[in-house]
């Protein structure tokens, strides 16, 4: 048993893991899209990974999804 | 009910099977007087009265048969002597089954039978055949015939299959074996081959380990003498008392009389026998719950906690005491360094509810974090967010006998007859009986076609594209008019939106055709089926939930069923199929992150304080990480120690060599289980778990059924698991204790309203229940969503297709699909250590002849699978099963690492692994290849795993 490598293996997994989610719900108008996405976010994932995602989305990273990085923007700041 | 008795339960057998009906019709029965439905035989109502009518070929989970003809009675003006097994009675009927003709008559046919009966019947020395018995009780002191005339004595036992022999000179040819395996089983394995005195029990014509038999162990059960005996009898002689349990494999949960002898550490099973009165399985059985048991006292089996320093250094045996406070200490530390959620937990499907919520509390309360996840996350937990969506609540809609009212299965991702066997045979029993199955499935599968079986349809439908496929059925009843309307109008939610969707050109079957691979003319005939119903049941497995759009088809499927108005009544409803046996406790125990036990989420204040205030502690009201989260958390650096439950996460979570990654990059991983693993190889700690056998508590299955285990023995290793995960807790400050198991479940009933009315003493004296159980339930729920939904009405959801980002490319052309194999269990830990492996010693890769071919493969030949993340070997086996363009293997053993090429895709919603898509490419393995695995092989047979 050998293993190889991958790009998407590599990608940050919060920002796999967030497209995923973009892609599933962008058949909804954008701005319900956003708002669900980050609701499934703040329900779902554990504080840490929406705070690595807002580095991203403040870097603007161009491989997030933009409903990914439209979310991103409605995600509550965690708590200090 | 009896659940432990001080001797064997003998389980009263009335002969022939219950009829459902009035009693009207008044029967006289040696001047006794019974009232029964119309059609019940004379037998049975005469059991019913008291009356032990002598029969052998008579059982009352065979229709009557009517060959032994030691059941005569008279019948008032009847002439002759009926068999009152296929005498049906009728109003004011007056039997005699004592009479001097009638005796007369049972001792002359009695001796016929004693005339070819070994007269040194191990069997009936045993006390496990019925003809020594019986030839006392009807005065067949003595044989007129003679013993040497032709007779069957002296042929061969068949004993090549490893858990039963065939003797057949204790054979009486009453063909309740061969019924058995027809009615019971459906496997049609068994016959009568010749006529008259020739006439002998065969398995098809070859012995029994070549034949079609599945080693479910019904014909054992059946045979009433000791032709067909399980080899532990045999070698251990009789069992001398009975403890009801529950088996510990699959999501069926059947109950099982485990038969014994000896008491406390002497204990030793002799065999497991179905209990008739088990409701999942009424006293039918698999070959791993029957006989695949042997696992709890293999060799390699791990007695004492072990510490090492590093994951390097060989094990060292030390006591509870230092491997608890090595713990304690160890993920103190941690949380020290690397703050309060750089640890976590994994709970295991495989344990008791009891120990689940034991190990969350633990999480929640002492590690003082929501970093408790479960193995469910990998299988089942798209359907607990597809059926919350839509539904209300994450559970199956029936109970498992709701089947026998079903018109029309839609089977879609799931494949029983390995995987569920004892609801298979319900399944085909029903289908025997008129109804019709759809099956969707890249492979043929056995329900497509197999004695007295045929689907209605096999829609072959293409890995990864299951919504695209469900989209076409629902936009075909929607289109066609098929949909129930007045349910959507009464029962529904968000309709119109729905509809709307779901009517667009693009969902059409001829739009999706080139997409699913299921031509447009058999969906739309599948749709109309289905419609058409009147009941229609959907079941569904691993190959709904397993992929990247997972929690999509589960809410696809609620969708189809609410269109059609199949939900809320017997033979209908959305059925998943639960992989492991407590797959539904583990997730109603509050082993995700996000959720407390019973489906609440963390964040609602009302709920977290109702534990907050129980466990005086603060819960963080955010969820914790998942498994995959965990994973790559700890390859990041912030994710430390973690403590895994009764789990092989290395060979069973995909992608493996991120999985070790992160375990090695951990400085805390504990292991509790039976056995070392894979996983454990990155342990520094383990800790010795206990069998099923040794295990008190509650085990619940696909219909939300909660079933008592209880310990047929004591722990092997001294303590209880819940209390293992108490001392850690003691250990690291937060004190947890409990006076037994029957404790924990009381806490669980008092924070947990759809458990409010669950306690052991409920369980024991109901046998079983199926949650909700409270004020409103108080004897459970076996259908739900009768008047109204739990959130109300049901949400129709738009289920958009997305394609998985897994395509195939010209590097890796091909699609695996992954799934299991009867006689082996998930990654192989119990059955492997089984005789079971005789049927499936290795992972196999099916690939389709034209694939084949095209890569010069043939059936044997050593293989090498490689996907964009990692390469193994395996054998072939080039079979039509497959569609071309998709290969097929289990993951039941680690010298095949199945995992070692899935990849890290998941479900968008719940990140369950999308196992059942991988792109592949396949080639005959080189000579160096091919030899490493021979020798890998040779090294894993050897060692006895």
């Amino acid at each position: 048993m050998t293993a190889c490598v991958d790009d998407r293996e590599h990608e940050p997994a919060v920002i796999r893991m967030g497209n995923d989610i973009a892609r599933h719900l962008e058949y909804l108008p954008p701005e319900t899209a956003a708002d669900q996405i980050a609701a499934h976010i703040e329900r779902f994932w554990e504080p840490r990974m929406s705070e690595e995602l807002l580095v991203h989305a403040d870097r603007n990273d161009t491989t997030m999804h933009p409903l990914l990085l439209a979310a991103a923007r409605r995600l509550r700041p965690p708590p200090a | 009910m009896t659940e432990q008795t001080a001797s064997i339960l003998i389980e009263p057998d009335y002969g022939t099977p219950r009829v459902e009906g009035e009693p009207t019709a008044h029967v006289t029965i040696d001047g006794l007087e019974i009232d029964v439905a119309p059609g019940t035989s004379v037998m049975r109502a005469a059991k019913e009265a008291g009356v032990d009518i002598p029969k052998l070929c008579a059982t009352d989970r065979l229709d009557a048969f009517g060959s032994c003809r030691m059941c005569l009675v008279e019948v008032d003006g009847v002439r002759g002597t009926p068999a009152s097994c296929t005498t049906p009675c009728t109003d004011g009927m007056v039997v005699h089954t004592d009479s001097d003709d009638v005796k007369a008559l049972r001792r002359n046919v009695m001796e016929m039978y004693l005339s070819d009966h070994p007269a040194d019947c191990a069997g009936c020395a045993r006390g496990d055949c019925e003809i020594q018995d019986l030839a006392h009780r009807v005065g067949a002191a003595e044989v007129r015939y003679g013993l040497d005339g032709a007779n069957h004595l002296h042929d061969a036992t068949d004993a090549t299959n490893p858990y039963f022999a065939y003797d057949p000179s204790a054979c009486i040819v009453c063909s309740r074996c061969v019924r058995a395996c027809n009615e019971i089983q459906g496997t049609f394995a068994l016959t009568v081959e010749g006529r008259g005195f020739d006439s002998r029990i065969t398995p098809g014509g070859t012995d029994f380990m070549s034949s079609e038999c599945v080693s479910c162990g019904a014909c054992v059960q059946a045979c009433p003498t000791s032709s067909l005996t399980e080899k532990s009898v045999i070698e251990l002689g009789m069992p001398s008392r009975t403890v009801i349990t529950t088996c510990a494999y699959c999501g069926v949960g059947c109950s099982f009389k485990a038969e014994v002898q000896g008491s406390g550490d002497a204990t030793r099973v002799v065999r497991m026998v179905p209990w008739k009165d088990g409701a999942a399985n009424e006293g039918h059985s698999c070959v791993k719950g029957r006989f695949a048991y042997g696992y709890a006292s293999h060799r390699d089996r791990q007695l004492h906690p072990m510490v090492r320093d590093t994951i390097d250094d060989p094990w060292q045996v030390v006591s509870w005491e230092e491997a608890i406070t090595r713990i304690a200490t160890g993920f103190r530390a941690i949380q020290d360094t690397y703050g309060v959620g750089s640890i976590g937990g994994i709970a295991s499907s495989r344990c008791t509810d009891e120990e689940v919520y034991v190990v969350q509390k633990m999480v929640r309360a002492a590690f003082n974090n929501n970093n408790i996840d479960t193995c469910a996350r990998v299988c089942h937990s798209p359907t607990g967010y597809g059926l919350n969506q839509t539904f209300g609540t994450s559970a199956g809609t029936q109970d498992f006998a709701s089947v026998d009212h079903t018109d029309v299965m839609l089977l879609i991702g799931a494949n029983p007859t390995d995987a569920h066997p004892v609801f298979a045979s319900r399944m085909k029993r029903r289908l025997r009986a008129g109804a019709r199955i759809i099956v969707a499935d890249p492979r043929r599968i056995d329900l497509v076609r197999s004695p007295h079986v045929e689907a209605s349809h096999h829609l072959p439908v293409r890995p990864g594209t299951n919504v695209a496929f469900i989209n076409a059925m629902a936009h075909t009843i929607v289109t066609e008019g098929l949909h129930d309307e007045a349910f959507l109008r009464d029962r529904c939610e968000d309709v119109e939106a729905y509809l709307s969707f779901i009517a667009r050109p693009e969902n059409s079957p001829e739009e999706t055709e080139a997409e699913t691979g299921v031509p447009a003319a058999d969906l739309r005939e599948a749709a109309r089926l289905y419609a058409a119903g009147p009941n229609s049941a959907i079941y569904y497995g691993l190959g709904v939930t397993e992929h990247s759009q997972g929690s999509t088809m589960v809410m696809g499927l609620a969708n189809l069923a609410m269109l059609t108005g199949n939900i809320g009544r017997e033979g209908v409803g959305v059925n998943p199929l639960r992989g492991q046996n407590n797959v539904q406790g583990s997730c109603d125990m509050g082993s995700f992150p996000h959720e407390f036990p019973g489906y609440r989420h963390v964040g609602i204040d009302e709920v977290r304080g109702i534990y907050e205030s129980l466990w005086g502690v603060t819960i963080p009201a955010q969820p914790g990480l998942r498994i995959p989260n965990m994973f790559d958390s700890a390859v990041a650096g912030s994710f430390r120690g973690l403590f895994v439950h009764g789990e092989d996460i290395v060979q069973s979570d995909p992608n493996t060599q991120h999985v070790e990654a992160a375990l090695r990059a951990m400085d805390l991983v504990v292991v509790h289980d039976l056995f070392l693993n894979e996983t454990s190889r990155f342990a520094t700690v383990f800790l010795p778990g206990t069998s099923f056998l040794e295990k008190d508590g509650t085990f619940i299955n696909a219909e939300r059924r909660i079933n008592r285990v209880r310990p047929i023995m004591p722990s092997k290793v001294g303590k209880d698991e819940w209390q293992v995960v108490c001392e850690i807790a003691t250990a690291m400050g937060y004190p947890m204790s409990y006076a037994n198991a029957a404790e924990i479940m009381d806490e669980i009933a008092a924070t947990t309203p759809t458990f409010a009315g669950v306690s052991f003493a409920r369980l024991d004296a109901e046998g079983s229940m199926q949650w909700p159980v409270n004020d409103a339930a108080p004897h459970g729920t076996p259908t739900m969503h009768v008047e109204h939904f739990v959130r109300g009405r049901g949400r129709l959801m738009p289920t958009v297709y997305v394609p998985t980002t897994e395509a195939t490319t010209r590097r890796f052309p091909l699609v695996l699909t992954t799934g299991r194999i009867l006689t082996q269990y998930n990654v192989g830990a119990q059955t492997r250590r089984t005789d079971n492996s005789r049927w499936h010693p290795a992972d196999v890769l099916e690939i389709h002849p034209s694939d084949a071919e095209l890569r010069g493969i043939h059936t044997g030949d050593i293989v090498e699978l490689s996907s964009r993340v990692g390469t193994t070997s395996l054998p072939a086996l080039v079979s039509d099963r497959m569609p071309p363009g998709v290969v097929y293997t289990t993951f039941h053993h680690p010298i095949t690492g199945a995992n070692v090429v899935t990849t890290e895709n998941s479900d968008w919603a719940t990140n369950c692994p999308e196992y059942k898509v991988t792109a592949v490419q396949v080639r005959v393995a080189n000579a160096e290849a091919a030899r490493a695995h021979q020798e890998a092989d040779a090294v894993t047979l050897g060692s006895g795993s």
